[in-house]
């Protein structure tokens, strides 16, 4: 059944591949202006944001010592969200959305929720090399604290990758889940601060912000990219152990529910 | 064929799929769950080289099994071994994404199959020509019908190497140059070394593919052997029980909607002494006798009696009206009954639609929907299957005989048979 039995990982990384690249065709397949809507999408965001927040003397981020403007610390905190938000969603359709394949040929079933995700990286690179140069050419620069995203971004991709396997599995067993995972979006994105520094929230609020695994990612990405301070280890700590925690479900799910996929879609 | 490895080896195969029901309102919903063997207890083996059939009715078990032997669902206990590469087209989608081209389809069906760009490359010109389909191969999967993207999946399924080949159904729906096409590349496979396993109810091509049937009866073999054999024993079957047009159901094709003139009403049918029954029991080569009895509510000249059958999958197999027969009818008053003779029926086994009209003419019958009266389904024509008479539509009285030449036969010397 497998062209190269002896080399399985190898295999399946080159399908992965292969989906991923085929999720982004796919999806603005015929459009005139096709795969660039990859680059064109994350930087329309970030320019609408910045013209929006930066240039309205109206929004100050936070009102203390911080680096750069409103946009610029909204939008750095933006990109690692985005990722999340819109990898997860995806990957919970996704078994349904390939029921067709999936009844047809046999493939390793997770890759269809990682290739979601793979997407969702590869858009969350253009959009991070775009804010590099905005980054550049208004004069902020954090030097080597750059390179701290080597750390924070397996942690985010864990927990990605993680609740996208999970969402995906538990779409088989019930089809509210995946209305339910888009529905969730929005209040998790407000106990994330995205939109806010963290030193704003209410003592009594705190909490939720705290166990949110999220929170000390985006704070991380804002420390790193604009702030240029070393984050917080004890916050990321927690967000790899519930990534870990999350990561090791959707993999417990996936090895149950995967052999039974063609009869469950 | 029995010294050649076995590609596929299905042992004592069972099924269960576990049938969610829920009852009560959307809240405070009981999930009860039932089960449902699909298949019981399957055996069977298939050399290289060999072709399986599977058929039987809906509801056999025939995908649960090609999806098992595909390798997409589990067995419930049992084993179902295949080695080597297997490819299979299990629904009409083949597993396309709507979104990608058709290139991009085939590219990505093949890579998910293991090929790699430069086996790839040199498959893809020989499966769009294959196909067919060079001019729509970068349109998007959504703009095909069913039929292309049935010629899409089958076309890159035969060329991709398979050592298994397993085609569920699907072929029977594409047209007939391009079934002719895959059936002869399918039989070049076969001779290749590929097993193949094909289910589908065009028996006449499977009975030239496949060199063994097994027909599946609610999980389990029926019956197995030679085409011919088990063909037969399925159309027995198929007679028993299944396969019958129920009295009331709907014509499957040949009647147009009409909307009747009413100066003109059938008032009764009777056929073979039956007035105005559901379904007529018959066989091939008996009378048949027809009469329509009507009534005319103001008079009208020159009708036209119109009669019809058609088979259960809508082949329009006979008609015959008053016209052809040069009968000059007049003006029709009051009623009356008109009758219609068949000394031999030459129709071969099957349910038939029996379609009854009177028109204003015979151009209007076939041109318009406004006939004086007409009845598309006033019965159901059961004819019993006559293994004798002949298979397809229609049969007729014959005789074989064969002439023989003892003195002729050629035997072959001792060094030629030796060499």
């Amino acid at each position: 059944m497998q062209a190269n039995p002896s080399r399985p990982l190898k295999r399946n990384a080159r399908l992965l591949a292969h989906l991923t690249w085929w999720d982004m065709v796919a999806q603005y397949f015929g459009s005139w202006v096709g795969l660039m809507w990859n680059v064109l999408l994350p930087g329309l965001v970030i320019v609408v944001y910045l013209l929006v927040f930066e240039f309205s003397p109206k929004f100050a981020f936070g009102g203390w010592n911080t680096v750069g403007g409103y946009g610029i610390n909204l939008v750095s905190a933006l990109l690692p969200w985005l990722m999340f938000q819109e990898g997860v969603s995806r990957a919970a359709c996704s078994f349904v959305d390939q029921r067709h394949l999936l009844t047809q040929i046999p493939v390793p079933s997770g890759l269809f929720p990682l290739a979601n995700v793979g997407a969702s990286v590869v858009r969350h690179g253009i959009a991070l090399i775009i804010l590099a140069t905005v980054l550049l050419l208004s004069g902020i620069s954090t030097g080597w604290l750059w390179l701290g995203l080597l750390l924070i971004f397996p942690i985010l991709l864990m927990i990605t990758v993680g609740c996208a396997l999970v969402a995906a599995c538990m779409t088989t067993v019930h089809r509210d889940v995946a209305p339910t995972v888009s529905a969730a979006m929005l209040p998790l994105f407000f106990t994330t601060p995205v939109i806010y520094p963290p030193h704003i929230v209410p003592e009594a609020l705190r909490v939720v912000m705290d166990l949110n695994p999220l929170s000390p990612i985006v704070v991380a990405y804002r420390d790193l990219l604009v702030t240029g301070v070393v984050p917080q280890f004890g916050g990321l700590l927690w967000s790899a152990a519930v990534g870990a925690v999350i990561l090791t479900i959707g993999l417990v799910l996936l090895r149950r529910i995967g052999p039974e996929l063609a009869e469950r879609i | 064929m029995s010294t050649d490895p076995a590609r596929v080896v299905v042992r004592r195969l069972w099924k269960r799929y576990r049938l969610q029901k829920e009852e009560g309102g959307r809240l405070r919903r009981r999930k009860t769950t039932e089960d449902h063997w699909a298949l019981r207890g399957i055996d069977f083996t298939l050399p290289a080289g060999g072709a399986l059939g599977v058929i039987g009715s809906n509801g056999s078990g025939k995908s649960t099994l090609l999806q098992i032997l595909a390798g997409v669902l589990p067995p419930t206990s049992g084993t179902a071994e295949t080695s080597g590469r297997v490819v299979a087209v299990l629904n009409p989608t083949a597993g396309f994404h709507p979104d990608l081209s058709g290139l991009e389809n085939i590219r990505m069906l093949a890579t998910l199959h293991g090929f790699d760009r430069n086996a790839l490359a040199e498959k893809i010109p020989t499966i769009i020509e294959f196909s067919g389909l060079e001019s729509y191969i970068d349109q998007p999967l959504r703009t095909y019908s069913a039929g292309m993207m049935i010629r899409l999946g089958v076309s890159t399924a035969m060329h991709l190497d398979p050592d298994v080949l397993i085609v569920d159904e699907v072929l029977s729906a594409g047209d007939l140059s391009f079934q002719r096409q895959a059936v002869a590349k399918a039989r070049q496979l076969r001779d290749q070394g590929t097993a193949i396993i094909v289910s589908t109810h065009a028996l006449g091509d499977l009975a030239t593919l496949c060199d063994r049937l097994i027909l599946l009866d609610r999980g389990e073999v029926g019956s197995e052997g030679s085409a011919d054999q088990v063909v037969a024993s399925y159309l027995q079957r198929v007679d028993a029980d299944g396969g019958k047009i129920q009295p009331g159901a709907p014509v499957v094709g040949g009647a147009r909607p009409t909307t009747p003139d009413g100066r003109l009403r059938i008032t009764s049918i009777t056929i073979n002494g039956q007035k105005d029954p559901s379904c007529v029991e018959t066989a091939s080569g008996q009378p048949l006798e027809l009469e329509i009895a009507w009534q005319a509510e103001e008079p009208v000249d020159d009708a036209v009696f119109r009669f019809q059958l058609f088979r259960n999958d809508g082949l329009f197999a006979h008609g015959q009206n008053t016209v052809r027969h040069g009968i000059e009818i007049g003006r029709l008053e009051g009623s009356g009954v008109t009758r219609l003779r068949y000394e031999r029926l030459g129709l071969l086994g099957g349910d038939y639609y029996v379609a009854v009209g009177i028109w204003p003419d015979e151009y209007r019958s076939l041109t318009t929907g406004e006939p004086y009266d007409h009845r598309p389904s006033a019965a159901i024509l059961r004819i019993g299957a006559d293994r004798i008479a002949g298979a397809g539509v229609a049969g007729f009285p014959c005789e074989w005989t064969i002439e023989r030449d003892p003195s002729a036969v050629d035997i072959p010397s001792a060094e030629e048979d030796l060499a």
